[in-house]
């Protein structure tokens, strides 16, 4: 896959107020010029699967609880299939359930992380998955 | 006892053996049926005719029962939960007992055997579960549904205050301030209800508890918050107890984080924490002090959920920690009560019984 046109980080979240306050935080530290938001699941495997996409996103921020296709079958997806199980992706979610974390693992989620209520935990972390995976890590090319 | 009487008693015990409100059949060497009361028949749908002599036992026992009941037969009694299938199709849950006698032998009874229909146990069991079910999905959707919410309300208020701050009034600060406390209390209340509703689940894991260590272990974490205040908490020695570490931890923090809250007000705060055996030889456990107490009329109110004696603005919380410590006192077979006095200072008692086998 040549590197071009793909979006740097996917922020896949159906709820656009969360996907507003994640937006804010990379915003914050400078790590969002290169960011595209999708609205789904169905969205998510549309952009990731279709035929235009030529390069890979560095890291893919997943919310786990979306409608018609969820996190769960987009992880699936994405690490079953042979070109796209390289990228790197982040589950974001409000589920603490034990279930949620060991499927997700299972499927080769590369991080797991709780979204916290408190506005600061959250800017917090966004801020350290968008240093960590965009700035500290060394994609696969 | 005249052959007349003898039909009477006769006929009596028929009468009982037939009618009894449970099952009652034996079988012979082979496994073949050779009585059956009218109950199990009914239970059945079977005519005598078509039993007796006619079926196994075995014929009528779901399959997936067959190797226990074949065991029972070995056995000298037992209880087993087991399914029979019914004549028309369907099944039938009952509770099995079997006896192996000598003297049965020779009327060719093999073994007897009783059954007790365990159908609404089973409803009630299944209902138990179905409801335990929609219970864990509803606080599912509780802590995520409405967290989400929540982190905007937080969030946005954040974003307002943080980059939109000189475009307001000292007014507009301050709503925006409560807008956001607001939100963060919701929060609280939201964690603290599950973590109530997770107590009424979690399985009791009992061990002999050094109370006197517990105590002194959460005292030491709680004062390091408290630096600021002048605290005195006297600890004595306290007995041992047979409890859930986690639970008994629970219930010591939130009795002594509600004492040193609501001693806030005083110059010195005055903690005491006893234990003692009653006359009754119960166990008492009280912690008592001399904060802002309550007004014994509403004494009541007090152990329930989201109930408070204080406003929000004198004495913060959510209402459930006492709420907590009642409903793990509870689990553990024991009392909770308390007495207070206002501005004076409130005393909580709780009671662990002892169990026999650890005198």
């Amino acid at each position: 896959m040549k590197i071009h046109n793909a979006a740097e980080v996917l922020l896949i979240e159906d709820n656009p107020d969360d996907a507003g306050l994640a937006i804010h935080a990379l915003k914050k530290i400078n790590l969002a010029n290169s960011l595209l938001h999708l609205h789904d699941g169905e969205e998510a495997l549309t952009y990731l699967f279709s035929a235009e996409l030529t390069g890979i996103p560095k890291v893919i921020l997943l919310d786990l609880k979306m409608p018609k296709v969820d996190g769960i079958e987009v992880l699936r997806k994405l690490k079953s299939d042979e070109q796209r199980k390289i990228i790197p992706v982040v589950v974001l979610t409000s589920s603490k359930e034990d279930t949620d974390i060991l499927e997700s693992y299972k499927l080769g989620v590369n991080a797991y992380i709780v979204k916290p209520v408190d506005y600061d935990k959250f800017v917090k972390a966004i801020s350290e998955i968008g240093m960590f995976w965009l700035v500290m890590n060394q994609p696969p090319k | 006892m005249g052959t007349e009487q003898l039909n009477i008693v006769r006929g009596e015990l028929m009468d009982l053996f037939d009618n009894a409100p449970c099952g009652y059949h034996s079988i012979d060497e082979r496994g073949y049926f050779v009585s059956a009361n009218r109950t199990l028949l009914q239970w059945l749908g079977y005519e005598k005719e078509e039993l007796i002599g006619k079926l196994r036992f075995t014929d009528v026992v779901d399959e997936k029962y067959l190797p226990i009941v074949e065991n029972i037969s070995s056995m000298a009694k037992g209880h087993l939960d087991i399914e029979l299938k019914k004549k028309g199709g369907g099944a039938l849950p009952v509770m099995l007992s079997a006896i192996t006698r000598d003297e049965s032998k020779e009327l060719d009874r093999s073994v007897l055997y009783s059954t007790i229909d365990n159908s609404r146990y089973k409803q009630a069991l299944e209902r138990i579960k179905y409801l335990d079910q929609e219970l864990e999905a509803f606080s599912y959707s509780i802590s995520h549904d409405l967290r989400a919410p929540l982190r905007s309300i937080d969030g946005y208020s954040k974003i307002l205050q943080e980059d939109y701050a000189g475009r307001l009034d000292d007014e507009g600060r301050r709503v925006l301030n409560v807008i956001m406390n607001n939100a963060r209390r919701m929060g609280k209340l939201i964690d603290d209800l599950l973590e109530f509703g997770r107590l009424g689940r979690k399985s009791i894991q009992r061990s002999r508890l050094n109370m006197t260590a517990m105590v002194n272990t959460i005292v030491q974490e709680l004062l390091l918050q408290e630096s600021g205040r002048r605290i005195d908490i006297n600890v004595g020695e306290l007995h041992p107890a047979l409890a859930d570490p986690d639970m008994m931890r629970q219930v010591w923090s939130n009795l002594l984080e509600n004492a040193i809250k609501y001693t806030g007000k005083k110059e010195v705060a005055t903690i005491r924490v006893r234990s003692y055996k009653t006359e009754e030889g119960e166990i008492h456990y009280e912690v008592r002090d001399n904060g802002d107490g309550f007004d014994m009329k509403y004494v009541g109110k007090l152990f329930g959920v989201f109930q408070r004696l204080h406003k929000i603005q004198d004495f913060a919380g959510t209402g459930v920690g006492l709420a907590i410590v009642k409903r793990i006192i509870s689990r553990h077979s024991g009392r909770v009560w308390a007495e207070g006095a206002l501005h004076v200072g409130a005393v909580f008692y709780f009671t662990i019984p002892i169990e026999d086998e650890n005198p």
